[in-house]
């Protein structure tokens, strides 16, 4: 049988997972650092991270039959390819613990409070590493059939928390300089929109053939765009930017204050929250399956160990800081650039790679 | 063994065949007025129709001359034949197998003496039950016919309404023992060749003894685990029609009045036939209406559960007031008052399907209304469990796949304990991996959850 998955499923995959990570904390971390002006950034980084697929797209559709591995060997030769594809391999297996440890903190203050939380990140795990097992296509119809009420939700979540917004909290505009902008960018490229770095490694199971899938990659990002924006002006609009600062999850807060509780559930952010899961799930499992099949492709057994180890020490890592969620958060947040910086090398080397291919072909 | 020439030495085998086979009857008789033939007429009684093979055969038989029939050549030197049994359907076998086989199967196998072959005439013919309204599935509008158990009754239902000879039935065997028939009924040009060849294979590569119901050869070729069912059954012949119209495959099986439709898809469980004679748009309201109560029969006691014991502060206040009022009395924990109570419930409802009809329904009303009522009284469940489970009971029933509902049941239990365990954080994560496994799940080559999802490869789907 057929194995790779369609365009439509790869990009409604896209989709859920550019929504998992940070959704509900971006609002705070993005106010503190452009205030008003999140819109813009959000823009420009969704705008980066479709180039950054369109690119990964290119150049694999010009080696139909030739993994990432083989790709980067062959681009930047045995070493350099390596030294890239084994830093790549890295930052989604951060991720992937770095999600699990976000996702974890948000239940267990929300859902389980009291909870043992290395018994919440275990069931966590287990429930990732059978999503993975199962394969690209399960994960793809999972969010086919996930995605739109998902959506609904969101929507309906956000209609039933803006009874008390004010728009005039999102004045003044265009208030910073460059550099804020560019941390912001960054910000949001490194989490809201990680997701597509592990495109490279699943890119080869996706149906190519499809002529329109970068016009659906471009709705995609373009629904990604619209339901940050909405829930930024949402944050913005209710709580204004400076309680937005110092909230560590400002969606769930609203929802938590809203002058609707009552009429479907007391406290209705339980409700994003089970939202929340259900597309970390799936952005982690797609980490998950992305790492293990990125490392099954480098032949040599020594990378595989490298991985596991990784993993291993990045969960360590994760498991004890134990401190409250948004100390937590604001330690991980040093590292916002490092991850940015890497999705700027990604797009060069993409660059480089396609201008290197279109050489060699003249 | 081979049959021979000398009609006693055949009837010989064949009553030692038979041995202690006290409904078999062996009927010998002269045929021809001149030169006159010893013959032997075997049936098995209760089986066949006795007066065709009496009109039809004997009594044309022994008054005239035995002939040969029009598709035996006959010896060269002999003289033209005259046929003087009259019967639509027969067949020629030659060997003793074979003879064993007619007569199990009900017809008639007539052996003359000189000659190395019997005559199979097909004269089935038992008492069945006779085409009722299926009472597995009932609908308000549309046709109120159901299959019976009687195999050539269920085809010629489907028959009577795909008249093409695109619509092919293929006959095969199943059950070493039993040698049960299975109709292979299917649209050519519309159903799945490799879908097709798959359940050949399967049904040819059946290794039991017997095959008695649609059920037991369900179990057998399904790639199922067995909680999920991966093929619908279905009593209605319009459900067959209809899926068969769509481009899937229908078995048929001897004596089993329950019919197989492959690929089983969750679509197509959620649907009745019934929603075919409606409009798009009522059609698709009452399909959302089954999709939400699907949900709320899995979640809703997981989700009571998991508020109650961790996060009560989620509800609204006249619900916590509500129910810390209904439960202030009762001793049990959440988790156990309601699997208390729906062991009650499923308890009630298998009594209730075992027996008949009128102390069904009394045992019903006493067990739902008396014993609900005695056990909050009681205070061992409180008033809000009482209507969970009756609410839950009521919405497994909107859907039409009895197999899709006894599942829901299962995987409902699995919840509940998830939820007591770890509220609902355990509900989402166990949610999200129960879509993980449906939408990796396939039931003969078509993706379980389609249309909701893609195909991945370009070929029928059977929906």
């Amino acid at each position: 049988m057929e194995r790779k998955i369609t365009s439509g499923k790869f990009l409604n995959m896209m989709t859920f997972s550019f929504l998992a990570l940070n959704f509900v904390s971006f609002s705070s971390q993005v106010s503190i650092l452009i205030g008003t002006d999140g819109i813009i950034p959000l823009l420009v980084s969704g705008g980066v991270m479709y180039g950054y697929l369109f690119l990964i797209i290119r150049l694999m559709m010009r080696d139909d039959r030739k993994s990432y591995y083989e790709v980067l060997i062959s681009g930047l030769g045995k070493f350099v390819g390596r030294v890239v594809y084994f830093l790549h391999l890295c930052v989604i297996v951060y991720l992937y613990c770095y999600a699990i440890r976000i996702v974890t903190t948000q239940v267990s203050v929300y859902m389980l409070p009291g909870k043992n939380i290395y018994l919440i990140q275990g069931i966590f795990i287990f429930a990732t590493v059978y999503s993975a097992q199962k394969g690209l296509r399960a994960m793809g119809n999972f969010c086919s059939v996930l995605l739109y009420p998902v959506i609904f939700m969101l929507a309906f979540l956000f209609f039933l928390s803006s009874d008390n917004m004010d728009i005039k909290n999102m004045l003044p505009i265009f208030t910073h300089g460059g550099s804020e902008y560019l941390r912001a960018i960054m910000h949001l490229l490194s989490y809201n929109f990680s997701g597509v770095l592990c495109v490279p490694f699943i890119i080869d199971e996706v149906n190519m053939a499809d002529s329109s899938i970068s016009k659906k990659a471009l709705w995609a990002f373009l629904s990604v765009a619209a339901i940050f924006s909405a829930y930024y002006v949402l944050c913005i609009g209710v709580l204004g930017v400076d309680t937005c600062r110092s909230i560590v999850f400002p969606a769930i807060n609203i929802m938590h204050n809203s002058s609707s509780s009552g009429i479907l559930l007391n406290r209705y952010e339980i409700i994003i929250v089970f939202i929340v899961v259900i597309l970390y799930f799936l952005y982690c499992s797609l980490f998950l399956y992305s790492a293990l099949k990125g490392a099954g492709r480098m032949k040599k057994k020594g990378y595989l160990a490298y991985i596991v180890s990784f993993t291993g020490i990045f969960f360590i890592l994760s498991l004890l800081n134990d401190k409250a969620a948004g100390e937590y958060i604001a330690k991980m947040l040093h590292m916002k650039g490092y991850l940015g910086y890497f999705f700027v090398v990604m797009i060069v080397l993409c660059v480089f790679l396609l201008w290197r291919k279109n050489e060699k072909k003249n | 063994m081979k049959l021979s020439q000398n009609l006693k030495e055949n009837i010989k085998i064949l009553k030692k065949d038979f041995s202690c086979c006290d409904d078999v009857v062996f009927r010998e008789f002269f045929s021809g007025d001149g030169e006159k033939r010893s013959c032997v007429l075997i049936y098995s009684d209760g089986m066949c129709d006795k007066d065709l093979l009496s009109d039809r055969v004997i009594k044309r038989l022994i008054p005239g001359e035995y002939s040969y029939p029009e598709n035996i050549k006959r010896p060269p030197d002999e003289d033209s034949p005259k046929v003087s049994m009259n019967v639509v359907d027969y067949d020629i076998g030659y060997d003793t197998s074979e003879v064993s086989s007619a007569v199990m199967a009900g017809n008639g196998a007539l052996l003359v003496d000189g000659e190395r072959f019997f005559i199979n005439i097909t004269a089935t013919k038992f008492s069945s039950r006779a085409i009722s309204e299926p009472k597995s599935k009932g609908v308000i509008r549309g046709p109120r016919d159901g299959f019976t158990e009687n195999f050539l009754d269920s085809t010629s239902l489907l028959r009577r309404r795909l008249k093409t000879s695109d619509f092919k039935m293929e006959f095969l065997n199943a059950g070493n023992v039993a040698k049960t028939r299975i109709a292979v009924c299917y649209l050519d040009g519309e159903a799945d060749k490799d879908r097709l060849s798959l359940i050949r294979s399967r049904i040819r590569n059946i290794n039991a003894d017997m095959i008695i119901d649609s059920g037991q050869l369900q179990n057998i070729i399904t790639a199922s685990n067995g909680i999920i069912p991966d093929i619908q059954s279905s009593e209605r012949v319009d459900d067959a029609v209809f899926a068969i119209n769509e481009g899937k495959i229908v078995l048929l099986v001897e004596n089993s009045p329950f019919v197989l439709i492959i690929p089983g898809l969750l679509l197509s469980m959620l649907t009745s036939s019934e929603d075919y004679y409606s409009s798009s748009v009522k059609r698709n309201a009452i399909l959302f209406l089954r999709i939400i109560s699907c949900v709320i029969t899995v979640l809703l006691p997981a989700v009571y559960i998991g508020f109650i014991k961790f996060t009560p502060d989620f509800l609204p206040d006249k619900i916590i007031l509500m129910l810390s009022m209904a439960r202030r009395n009762v001793a049990l924990p959440a988790f156990i008052e309601i699997l208390f109570m729906q062991l009650v419930f499923e308890v009630i409802m298998e009594a209730a399907m075992r027996l008949p009809g009128q102390i069904a329904s009394t045992v019903g009303i006493v067990g739902s209304i008396v014993v609900g009522q005695a056990i909050v009284d009681a205070n061992l469940v409180n008033i809000m469990v009482v209507i969970i489970v009756s609410l839950n009971a009521i919405l497994t029933f909107v859907i039409p796949s009895f197999e899709l509902s006894k599942t829901l049941r299962i995987i409902r239990l699995g919840f509940m304990v998830i939820s007591a365990a770890f509220g609902m954080y355990g509900v989402s994560v166990a949610f999200a991996v129960m879509m993980i496994y449906l939408s990796d799940m396939e039931s003969f080559g078509a993706e379980f959850l389609f249309p909701f999802v893609e195909r991945n490869v370009r070929r029928k789907n059977g929906a």
